[in-house]
């Protein structure tokens, strides 16, 4: 018995010594195929936080930190934003939405430009030039386009932003009818919202009218 | 006989030590990867639903278009112009479309103009804005409802073919 237990240990160890790989290789085929999809998955993930970097940092060089306005003409509100920041808003007055008609058939429509505009100048103590719809509006004849009656002065308040084609922001004598359609297309605003937007806005200045 | 037992003894070290050397190290690292393949697919979900969103962005702010971005975790939302916002809104979801808004874009397909105060926008199936306040006929479209004053100006300023990107 005595000799017989010993080479048989001795047989099994050696067995068991050499089976042990070949019981793992079978797991480690497994794992092997995981080990390689977890490592195409971390590639996969480099190569998507890779890329969403080079995406956000186009983003950020396509923003910029200029202030801007916004004329919500819907609602009669004014916003100079900055960024995400808004500095200031204000009621405003836009185009009343009127039609008026000349015999000749010259016809006006008094409303507000929509779309990306551009402060194209600024002024202290502009000087409002009637232009023709304002003396048929009054049934009045219209006079010469160098007529001195044209000029008409401490109308449009103590500022304006000439945003072109005639489209002003400016003051206004009714302060009443700010926040409702009134203008005959420029943008009213209060006395003290315009002294803040004409030291704040410069000449380039995008201005978002919808 | 006490040689025979310390060769017994000896040997059965010997057979539990390569085997459990390589179970035991393969055990922990087997363990692991189950669940860095779940984390990681999870992760790579996300980062693809992120660029998803900065595509979209780069897209909106080189076309000439306005656009709407909702974010339903927080109940804000921008109307926005290329890289500018124009306007900060807010809005609320109903209860039973909650889980029914997945991220993406709607595109808007029509309005409806009248009665006053029942108005809408409509992105085709994908979602409609109302005025807050209002009832709706609106039961299997995912709605969001907005103040009078945000809808209104969304109302006006959108043309169709606008677009609105939903995050979650």
């Amino acid at each position: 018995m005595k000799t017989i237990t010993l080479p048989l240990m001795l047989i099994l160890h050696l067995a068991l010594w050499l089976a042990s790989p070949s019981l793992l290789r079978a797991q480690d085929g497994g794992d092997e195929e995981l080990r390689v999809a977890v490592q195409a998955l971390k590639e996969e993930a480099a190569r998507l936080e890779e890329e969403n970097e080079g995406l956000r940092n186009m983003l950020r060089e396509m923003q910029d930190n200029d202030v801007y306005l916004v004329v919500d003409t819907g609602n009669n509100r004014l916003a100079m934003r900055q960024g995400k920041d808004v500095l200031l808003t204000a009621r405003v007055g836009t185009g009343s939405r009127q039609f008026v008609k000349e015999e000749t058939g010259r016809n006006w429509l008094f409303e507000s430009p929509t779309g990306s505009l551009t402060v194209l100048g600024k002024e202290r103590n502009p000087v409002w030039i009637r232009p023709d719809w304002s003396y048929v509006e009054e049934n009045m004849p219209v006079p010469a386009e160098n007529d001195p009656d044209r000029i008409v002065r401490g109308v449009l308040g103590k500022y304006a932003l000439i945003l072109g084609q005639g489209y002003k922001i400016h003051g206004t004598k009714y302060k009443e009818l700010l926040g409702t359609h009134f203008t005959h297309g420029c943008i009213s605003v209060g006395d003290d919202d315009l002294e803040i937007l004409y030291k704040s806005v410069t000449i380039g200045t995008k201005v978002y009218i919808y | 006989m006490m040689i025979n037992h310390t060769v017994i003894l000896l040997s059965f070290l010997f057979m539990l030590t390569p085997a459990s050397a390589a179970f035991g190290s393969e055990d922990e690292g087997r363990g692991d990867l189950p669940a860095q393949q779940k984390a990681l697919a999870e992760r790579i979900e996300m980062l693809k639903h992120e660029q998803d969103f900065l595509l979209f962005q780069k897209t909106a702010f080189a076309a000439d278009s306005k656009y709407l971005i909702l974010s339903l975790g927080d109940g804000r939302g921008q109307f926005r112009y290329k890289n500018k916002i124009l306007k900060d809104v807010r809005f609320k979801m109903r209860q039973r479309d909650a889980g029914r808004l997945k991220q993406g874009v709607v595109i808007l397909s029509g309005k409806i103009e009248s009665p006053p105060g029942r108005q809408a926008l409509i992105f085709g199936k994908g979602l409609v804005l109302l005025i807050a306040g209002g009832r709706t006929a609106f039961t299997d479209v995912p709605v969001l409802f907005l103040g009078k004053r945000d809808f209104n100006s969304l109302f006006y300023a959108l043309e169709n073919g606008a677009q609105a990107y939903i995050l979650p």
